[in-house]
This record gives C-alpha cells, sequence and structure tokens, in this order.
C-alpha cells in the first residue's frame, strides 16, 4: 500500500515536471501586470494582464502600438474612451469580447486591489472570428 | 563599447512586439507594412520553417556611409548607423549600394528624405538596448557588446549545435556587422544573402578610387613632359626654319 503510494507519489512528480517544463517552454517575458488608475465610483481597480491577453491574439501588434504605446504604458484609461471603441473598447465591444454592455462582464476587468488578473477564469470569450493561437516555442509559419 | 543585436529566429514567434516597439520609438505611423519602406523600419518575415527579422544591419564599414557624396551618413563608434537627413540631397546612391536593401525612400512625399533603423541610439547612449530588444517576450531579439554577444552565440551553437546551422551571420558578411543572426534554418532559406564578401564592400571601389590619384599626376606629368618636349621640338625646327630663311635673304641682298 505504502509502496503503491510512493510510486503514484514519484509518478505524478515526474508528470508534473514534465508538465513543468512544457509550461516553461511556454514562457513569454511579458510585462507585469498593470495597474490603472481608479476613477470616481469605479467598482474596482482595473489591472491589466498580458497573460490573460496574450492567449487571444498571436500578435503584439493587434493592441500595440495602434491603440496602446508600449515603451511608456498609458496609465489611464477611461470609459468614454471605450464607448467610442477606442483603447480597451476596440475589443471589448460586446462584439469581439465583452463588453460594457455584460453585465457579469464589470467584475471581469474591475477586479479590484489584491487580485490577480493573470488566471484565466473558466469561459473567458475568445475574440469573435480569430485563431486562437498558442504561444508554443514549436509554432512556425505555415 | 560597442553595441549589437543578437537576433535567434529559433526564439522568435513572429508577436511582432519589436515592430510595435520601433513604431512607437520613432513615432512612425502604426501601420505596419508587409516589407521595409520608410515608415517601417523592421519586419518580422514568416519564411517556411522560421520567422526572421528585417531591419538595417550596421555594417562594421558600410557601403552606404562609403557612397553618400554629401556625407548623410555615417557609422558611429559604438555601433550604430546614423543618417542626417539635413545633409540629404535624395541621390538614392544608398539605396542602390546597400547589399541588404535596407535604407527606404518617402516616395509619397513632395520632398522626400531616406529612412532606415538607426538603432535607438538615444537609448544606447542612455545604456539602454534598443526599443526592438527591450521587448522581446522570448528573448529572440537581444542587445549587447558586439564581442560578447558574438560569444553568446557561439555559446548557443556549442551548447545545442543540432538546432543551428554552424554560423554566425554577420561576424564576417562584408566586413562584419552589428546586427547577428542565428538560424535553425539556412541563411538562404531565411532570404538573408549569402553571397556576399567577407571583406567590407567599400574596399571593392577602394582598390579602383585609391589609385586614381596616382594615375591622375603621374599621367599629368607624362602627359606635359610629351607636350614639353614636342613643343620644344617644333620650336627649334621653326627657329631654325626662320634662321635659315633669314641667310637666305640676307644672300639674296
Amino acid at each position: 500500500m505504502n509502496h503503491t503510494f510512493r510510486s503514484g507519489a514519484a509518478w505524478a512528480l515526474v508528470a508534473l515536471l514534465a508538465l513543468g517544463g512544457h509550461a516553461a517552454a511556454q514562457q513569454l517575458r511579458l510585462p507585469p501586470d498593470l495597474p490603472y488608475a481608479k476613477a470616481e465610483g469605479s467598482p474596482g481597480k482595473v489591472i491589466f494582464s498580458h497573460q490573460l491577453h496574450v492567449a487571444v491574439s498571436e500578435k503584439c501588434t493587434a493592441c500595440h502600438v495602434s491603440l496602446f504605446r508600449m515603451l511608456a504604458p498609458t496609465r489611464t484609461v477611461t470609459h468614454a474612451e471605450m464607448e467610442a471603441g477606442k483603447s480597451c473598447g476596440a475589443c471589448h465591444n460586446d462584439r469581439m469580447a465583452f463588453g460594457p454592455a455584460d453585465p457579469a462582464g464589470c467584475a471581469r476587468c474591475h477586479v479590484g486591489e489584491g487580485r490577480s488578473s493573470g488566471e484565466p477564469r473558466a469561459g473567458y470569450p475568445r475574440a469573435g472570428g480569430r485563431e486562437t493561437p498558442t504561444h508554443t516555442s514549436e509554432r512556425r509559419p505555415s | 563599447m560597442k553595441g549589437a543585436i543578437l537576433f535567434d529566429s529559433t526564439k522568435c514567434i513572429g508577436c511582432e512586439a519589436c515592430v510595435a516597439a520601433c513604431k512607437e520609438k520613432n513615432n512612425l505611423p502604426a501601420a505596419i507594412d508587409p516589407k521595409l519602406t520608410a515608415y517601417t523600419w523592421t519586419v518580422v518575415e514568416p519564411r517556411n520553417t522560421a520567422f526572421i527579422r528585417r531591419m538595417c544591419m550596421h555594417c562594421e564599414t558600410p557601403t552606404c556611409v562609403s557612397v553618400c557624396p554629401v556625407q548623410a551618413f555615417r557609422k558611429e563608434p559604438n555601433g550604430p548607423v546614423l543618417y542626417d537627413a539635413s545633409r540629404c540631397i535624395g541621390c538614392r546612391y544608398c539605396i542602390m549600394a546597400c547589399p541588404f536593401g535596407v535604407p527606404k525612400y518617402q516616395w509619397d512625399r513632395a520632398v522626400p528624405i531616406v529612412q532606415k533603423c538607426i538603432m535607438c541610439p538615444d537609448r544606447i547612449a542612455a545604456g539602454k538596448a534598443p526599443a526592438c530588444a527591450s521587448v522581446c517576450p522570448t528573448g529572440a531579439t537581444t542587445f549587447g557588446d558586439r564581442d560578447q554577444m558574438i560569444r553568446e552565440a557561439r555559446t548557443r551553437l556549442a551548447a545545442t549545435p543540432k538546432k543551428y546551422v554552424p554560423q554566425v551571420y554577420g561576424v564576417e558578411e562584408v566586413g562584419g556587422t552589428s546586427v547577428l543572426i542565428l538560424s535553425s534554418a539556412s541563411f538562404a532559406d531565411l532570404g538573408l544573402r549569402t553571397d556576399l564578401p567577407r571583406a567590407p564592400l567599400p574596399m571593392l571601389t577602394w582598390q579602383v578610387l585609391s589609385k586614381i590619384p596616382d594615375v591622375v599626376v603621374v599621367g599629368g606629368a607624362l602627359l606635359y613632359g610629351i607636350w614639353w618636349i614636342t613643343n620644344r621640338r617644333t620650336k627649334v625646327q621653326e627657329a631654325l626654319a626662320e634662321e635659315a630663311a633669314g641667310k637666305s635673304e640676307s644672300r639674296q641682298r
């Protein structure tokens, strides 16, 4: 019994290491989470996660540099901009990705202090009509 | 320190962060052209088996610098090949001369200038990596001292020889460049020129041009000498003829 447990644990460790190695191969050196300034009446601070967003587009140019600067990042985004289809609203417009009309959407961006927004949550919608690429080192142009 | 960019195509995932950073740094229009243009100074080209970045190679002995009749181009000791638009007369010799086809002209403007990657000289001077190298999420584009980058590239070749073509592109090509490239596919497959000489390209014309002053001076002296001799010969003949004519005249009297 004890022996089975041990070998089971060993296999779990091997599997974990293999998975870890695989994850390391996919690791991208991305900028840290970007906290945006909290505006008056905001339900919570927006903390932007690159980790979460690179899963949606294989190109950094989907957002950079037409929507967001990258060397000197924008520190403020407004709902007015967003609703005009600029800034976050270029994708978060209720068509490509959840937007201001989605009542459950608020809390997905306004995560507030102390919460990691880097963890992909269940049911995270993919951008409409776009392929969902993987960031593996094996990926090569076809 | 002489700066150099090391591009390892085996690490590139084609995300184009470098392109976006370049656009932002140099205040270029956000639209990305598929090839190098005056408004897109670097591109990530998908090839058969890998991605390859196109950008100025920042040659150690650049052809653009040597051909420019007004010295609008210059090679900085710390790596970059810079361009001064205020000197440019728009002759576009640089465009014809560049072995990598890098300098591009603003064909859509009334008063166009030449444009190309300038390796973010202000960032390098401030001790930072160029914009493209600073944002690369995979470490495919890195920046550092050229000698150290060559060592780093050779370390990678030695560590995983099966992964790479056993050569660092840019160490010797056209006398060396400040952009070094590692690849798993052959360099020709990546669209890199493999027919380039090891010697700097300006040496080709220098071998001829350096002899021109000698040819002018020696040739000029020679031609002057021939002229002096023939001229004197005719003068002497004329004088003799005159003398002979004078004698016969006096005899007739």
